[in-house]
């Protein structure tokens, strides 16, 4: 939204007093709202000169341009002349007639509409067609007051003061030299008066500190005393859908004269970001731009004519639409109208989406004698629904779902009579109807002044904060330390005490407040156990060269299928997603780190040694998941990680890539697992290679996947066949667990032992390892010793059905010193428990 | 569109029976041959639709084969010892080992996550964790925005056809912490929390935009909390993260579920400037504002005894400025060459 600072000041001139751009561009970001942008058009009219033209003569060259002769009355310097001390101007333009009054851009000046895009053109004495111009004529468009460029700017509404001889300040009186600035209309969201020139001038004022007054007109309605026209028509307008349109105003007009309007309302409405149409469209963005009370005109002969009756036929006002109604907008835009929009009706046929937009047929155009003006005030949820489904933002529909006052509906019917009144000699036709049942001023709200202060961190006395509400035109009454306060009609933002506080805040300004830390108890601030354990695996994996990644919470479907996974039937799916690949909620981490593989391999992102460990930490969802005491779908906390070796990196590692990752589970976690196959698990179907996965149990519970992709995810992925992974539940995962408890450190040496067993193939690594340390360890606590396993080789003689395991065995005493003989005796209990009790045989 | 669910369900058949060396021969079966052929007879408003299905039976063929022979090339694998901590007959330098150290990194938005709540929980403040799906109670009715208010459209949520929301914002834990600790004011104690945590917004990407990225929370709630104590909450954080005086100030903004509502800038770290022009002297960074006496009310919380504020603002942000990182898509590129800088 744009607002003119000349505008503001026509209102309030004491806005033009002692007031300097920068320093309230300044104050309005400090008490206001953010400025996005600054138009400046303060210095671009420095050249601009009014002149008569004397005369008009064909150019001798060419056929459309003219020669003319201008009198500036010796205004500027430097400028051939003829003997009269004329200048002569080449001008193309096919309204220039002797006679006339116009402004010269004299050689020199910069052309103000090149001024302001930054692409300065400025003027010089050249020869057009073998005759020297001194400078232009300026048209609307150069003079940046509108697009209008089929000619000269005609100063005719100045001409008879020009031909007195009088002093005429033509750029002063047009409100040229303005200060635009534009700010984000999210910012006033809650502000229904500041998408109104007239509610931020005030604002101004209040920051100021300087009383603002509306005008009488808006504060105090006048009579609606407009001439009337000879002919009276009747309407009958009927509002069925009062709970929907709180207020509806329409009044007829005759006797309109279509043309363009007033040059200096044609400049504002430009400068402002609405495009100039003719007197009574531009009166109707005028005076929404002023107030922000949208309203529209339409023709009402053809309102009539659509509604296909007679002269005081009309049936008139707003309904809902009916399904499968349609209706054609302005700017040929056709739509199909929804039960919940809603329409203005003439006899039953919708003339307008309400709120919104108008209707192409009974548009205003040059052939409008008669206007039936609308003006009403629409529930700005309806109009926001409408405005979001027909994808229709326009300026009417931006003020109505900011809850516009219904008090202000006949200022702006009174204001918009008066300057058709005015420029297009209109005439009222019908009575001024008003259909307003409730009338809703706000309330007035009582505050304790330690309800402010204490808010804001302030000591401001009672008067002090009357005076600022008063500036900006709230009622105020102080009784001691209670404070009264009745917002103006147009404020129907403030209804509670803290929306008071920050008007006092704000209109004080924020620098004012003093700038302390609260005084609280030196309590604990608790710490999160799974911030604390993601930090953990964070920084082991750092110590083990992988790198931490983040990819999206949302995958394609594409990718899910390949590992084996239904989207529709496993995930949640976004509806509204403007990229395809964000279409669902992901139910495991490893296709998304999966993806990440081949891209890195490629560009040999590891370097020349390229193999690398990706790991992130996210969260998965399924889509049946719901925590029944929050009807929330469960976020599950998760560990994935991918290790992957490109052909050459791989050759330092024999064996399958299932152990690299199995090596990097157990490390992180300090635990050992048990591992068993995975046939059930459903997410592990087609993600992982069932010969080379396992599920991965800690304590009887269930805690992830582990193992190598599965060959149509290598082949679809690219991935290197040196590739492994895991995902695990973090809530499952018991870090560091498996740790044993400290033990006193011995004086005595102690002595190892080797042992290699040979399993013929029905016994896992696991099974044999675990017999063996809690075997030794039984039988050295029996002589008070300590023994410590640590696993060795395991080894298949080339085409033997058998594995061999073995073990270094360390024994150790707290009180002696231990013989070979006593270890080798404990060696040779082991020996024939795991040949009697286990299958095991030893290999020598 | 039935002739292809019954060749589906002969060739499913034929396939099943087939010997193991001769599965590969239903690629090439008459029936998908003859298929074919129809689609010249179809009419033509359902002509398309017929070539798709034809051509979702065939993949679906093809992925039986797939299937198999995936299945079969498994069971010709020679099984492992899923138990043991490395591979038969690996010799000793061969094993499993973890990369160089130097290889290592931590993502720098998890890394500087952590930065910010070491000074936030320093400052007595609790770190909490946001969602990834949510719902619209949490990411606007309880946060006072109105059902079909104008202001829900300034956040532009992924929305799940089930009508979950993903959090656009932090603020969605906002109910859920105060009504949570509720019993802490009762003590006389001030609730103060932070949530960083990922965040999403439904908007096309560029080297500024992402959909997806990182936000921070910070709740306080006491007995007469104010304006001045948020101002000097949010300066003492900046001028600790930066490790210089910083000061911060205010200007107006609306946010539902703050009122009054500010955004925040803070006096340019010199770290960060690059001259003293009035641009480079202030740097915006979030929003914050008083706690509306609605959110309190909704979580249980008596807004006529007890204030509150609330702030918030990216870190993506504060990342690319401190290392100068051009492209926010960085951050999600999972690219090594990114990732080892940190």
């Amino acid at each position: 939204m744009k607002f003119s600072l000349k505008l503001a000041q026509f209102y309030n001139p004491d806005l033009a007093k002692g007031v300097n751009d920068d320093d309230l561009i300044s104050k309005f970001g400090k008490q206001l709202g953010a400025i996005e942008t600054v138009e400046s058009y303060r210095e671009i009219y420095h050249g601009v000169r009014t002149v008569k033209v004397v005369s008009v003569k064909p150019h001798p060259n060419a056929d459309k341009l003219k020669v003319c002769l201008v009198d500036d009355k010796a205004a500027v310097k430097d400028v051939d002349r003829d003997d009269n001390g004329l200048v002569r101007v080449v001008c193309g333009a096919p309204n220039v007639r002797a006679g006339m009054w116009a402004l010269w851009l004299p050689p020199g000046s910069t052309v103000p509409e090149s001024a302001m895009t930054n692409k300065e053109f400025k003027l010089e004495a050249r020869e057009l067609r073998g005759v020297v111009s001194s400078g232009m004529l300026a048209s609307e468009r150069e003079l940046a007051i509108s697009e209008e460029h089929d000619g000269i700017l005609d100063l005719a509404e100045f001409a008879d003061r020009l031909e007195k001889g009088d002093n005429v300040d033509v750029v002063g009186e047009l409100g040229l030299t303005d200060l635009v600035l534009d700010f984000e209309n999210k910012m006033f969201t809650h502000r229904p008066d500041c998408f109104g020139n007239l509610g931020i001038a005030r604002e101004l004022a209040g920051i100021y500190g300087k009383e603002h007054e509306s005008p009488d007109w808006y504060i105090d309605l006048p009579d609606f005393d407009f001439a009337k026209s000879e002919s009276q028509s009747s309407v009958e307008v009927v509002n069925s859908i009062h709970n929907l349109v709180p207020r509806f105003m329409a009044v007829a007009l005759d006797s309109v004269e279509i043309k363009s309007s007033p040059t200096w309302l044609k400049a504002y409405i430009y400068r402002l970001g609405y495009k100039p149409v003719n007197n009574v469209v531009d009166a109707t963005n005028y005076v929404m731009h002023l107030l922000g009370q949208p309203m529209h005109a339409f023709d009402y002969d053809k309102l009539l004519k659509v509604a296909g009756v007679g002269e005081g036929e009309l049936q008139f006002g707003p309904d809902l639409a009916s399904q499968g109604e349609s209706i054609e907008l302005l700017g040929d835009k056709k739509i199909k109208l929804h039960k919940d929009d809603i329409v203005i009706r003439a006899n039953g046929k919708a003339v307008a989406l309400g709120g919104i937009m108008g209707g192409k047929l009974t548009e205003v155009d040059s052939g409008t004698t008669r206007v039936l003006l609308e003006c009403a005030t629409f529930n700005m949820y309806s109009v926001r629904r409408s405005s979001m489904r027909h994808g229709l933002f326009t300026d009417a529909a931006i003020r109505y779902t900011k809850n516009q006052s219904t008090e202000q509906n006949d200022r702006a019917v009174w204001y918009f009579t008066k300057l058709l009144a005015g420029y297009a000699g209109a005439k009222l036709c019908s009575n001024l109807y008003d259909l307003h049942k409730n009338s809703s001023k706000p309330d007035p709200i009582g505050i304790d002044l330690d309800f402010i202060n204490l808010r804001l961190g302030l000591k401001l006395e009672p008067s002090e904060i009357a005076k600022l509400l008063q500036n900006v035109e709230f009622r105020v009454t102080v009784s001691g330390e209670s404070i009264e306060v009745t917002p103006p009609f147009w404020r129907t933002d403030v209804k509670i005490a803290e929306d008071v506080v920050e008007e006092v805040g704000r209109l004080n300004g924020y620098d004012k407040i003093p700038v302390l830390l609260p005084v609280r108890a030196a309590t604990v601030a608790s710490s999160n156990q799974l911030i604390i354990n993601k930090q953990q695996i964070r920084t082991r994996l750092e110590q083990m060269g992988a790198n931490e990644l983040l990819t999206y919470s949302f995958v394609k479907g594409d990718v899910l299928k390949q590992a084996g996974i239904d989207p529709d039937e496993t995930c949640f799916e976004i509806r509204n997603a403007l990229s395809p690949s964000l279409r669902y909620y992901r139910p495991t981490l490893l296709p998304s780190l999966l993806e990440k593989v081949h891209p890195n391999i490629k560009l040999q992102a590891g370097g020349v040694d390229n193999k690398f460990a990706l790991y992130e930490l996210g969260k998965t969802h399924i889509k049946d998941a719901i925590d029944e005491a929050t009807g929330l779908p469960i976020e599950n906390h998760r560990l994935a990680l991918v290790f992957s070796a490109d052909q050459k990196s791989a050759l330092s590692y024999s064996g399958a890539a299932y152990y690299q990752a199995n090596h990097y589970l157990e490390t992180i976690a300090g635990a050992v697992f048990e591992y068993r196959s995975i046939g059930g698990t459903p997410l592990a179907s087609k993600l992982f290679e069932p010969a080379r996965a396992a599920e991965v149990w800690q304590s009887g519970e269930f805690v992830g996947v582990l193992g190598q992709p599965s060959r149509s995810l290598l082949k679809s992925l690219k991935l290197p066949g040196f590739t492994s992974m895991f995902e695990v539940d973090l809530d499952m995962l018991n870090l560091g667990g498996a740790k044993e408890a400290y033990r006193p450190i011995s004086n005595f040496p102690g002595l190892t032992q080797d042992v290699t067993l040979s399993s013929m193939g029905n016994s896992t690594w696991a099974d044999v390892t675990k017999f063996v340390t809690n075997r030794i360890s039984t039988l050295a606590a029996k002589q008070s010793l300590h023994a410590s396993v640590e696993p060795g080789d395991i080894y298949s003689p080339d085409g033997a059905v058998s594995t061999n395991y073995s073990y270094k065995i360390s024994f150790v005493s707290m009180s002696r010193t231990l013989t070979t003989g006593e270890v080798g005796d404990l060696m040779t209990s082991l020996v024939r428990a795991a040949e009697q009790e286990f299958d095991l045989k030893v290999m020598s | 569109m039935k002739e292809i669910e019954q060749a589906r369900v002969q060739l499913r058949a034929r396939f099943d029976k087939l010997n193991d060396d001769d599965k590969r021969t239903i690629l090439r079966a008459p029936e998908l041959r003859d298929l074919f052929a129809m689609i010249g007879s179809i009419e033509p408003a359902s002509k398309a639709q017929f070539g798709q299905n034809i051509n979702k039976l065939k993949q679906d063929v093809a992925g039986w084969v797939d299937d198999y022979e995936s299945a079969a090339e498994s069971r010709q694998l020679k099984p492992i010892d899923i138990t043991a901590p490395w591979d038969i007959n690996t010799a000793s330098d061969k094993r499993p080992a973890s990369l160089p150290a130097a290889y290592g990194s931590q993502h720098p938005l998890t890394k500087e996550m952590q930065i910010i709540s070491d000074i936030y929980l320093r400052m007595g403040f609790e770190v909490h964790q946001s969602r990834e799906i949510d719902n619209e109670f949490n990411m606007f009715t309880s946060l006072n925005f109105p059902q079909d208010h104008p202001a829900r459209d300034d956040y532009d949520t992924f929305v799940t056809k089930d009508g979950y929301i993903a959090p656009a914002h932090t603020s969605t834990m906002q109910h859920r912490i105060i009504s949570g600790s509720r019993a802490k004011l009762e003590k006389g104690l001030p609730i103060a929390a932070i949530v960083p945590d990922r965040v999403f917004r439904n908007e096309d990407v560029d080297a500024t935009h992402e959909h997806t990225f990182y936000q921070i929370e910070g709740i306080y709630v006491d007995k007469g909390a104010n304006v001045g104590h948020l101002i000097a909450t949010l300066k003492t954080y900046m001028s600790e993260y930066y490790g210089q005086e910083l000061n911060v100030k205010i200007q107006p903004f609306y946010f539902p579920f703050t009122e009054p509502s500010f955004e925040f800038a803070i006096e340019r770290p010199a770290r960060l400037k690059k001259d003293d022009t009035e641009e480079q002297k202030w740097l915006e960074l979030g929003g914050c504002g008083m706690i509306h006496p609605n959110v309190l009310k909704q979580a249980g919380v008596d807004p006529s005894i007890y204030t509150g504020f609330a702030w918030g603002f990216g870190i993506e942000r504060m990342v690319m400025m401190k290392y100068s990182i051009e492209d926010i898509r960085h951050f999600m590129s999972g690219k090594l060459n990114f990732l080892r800088q940190f």
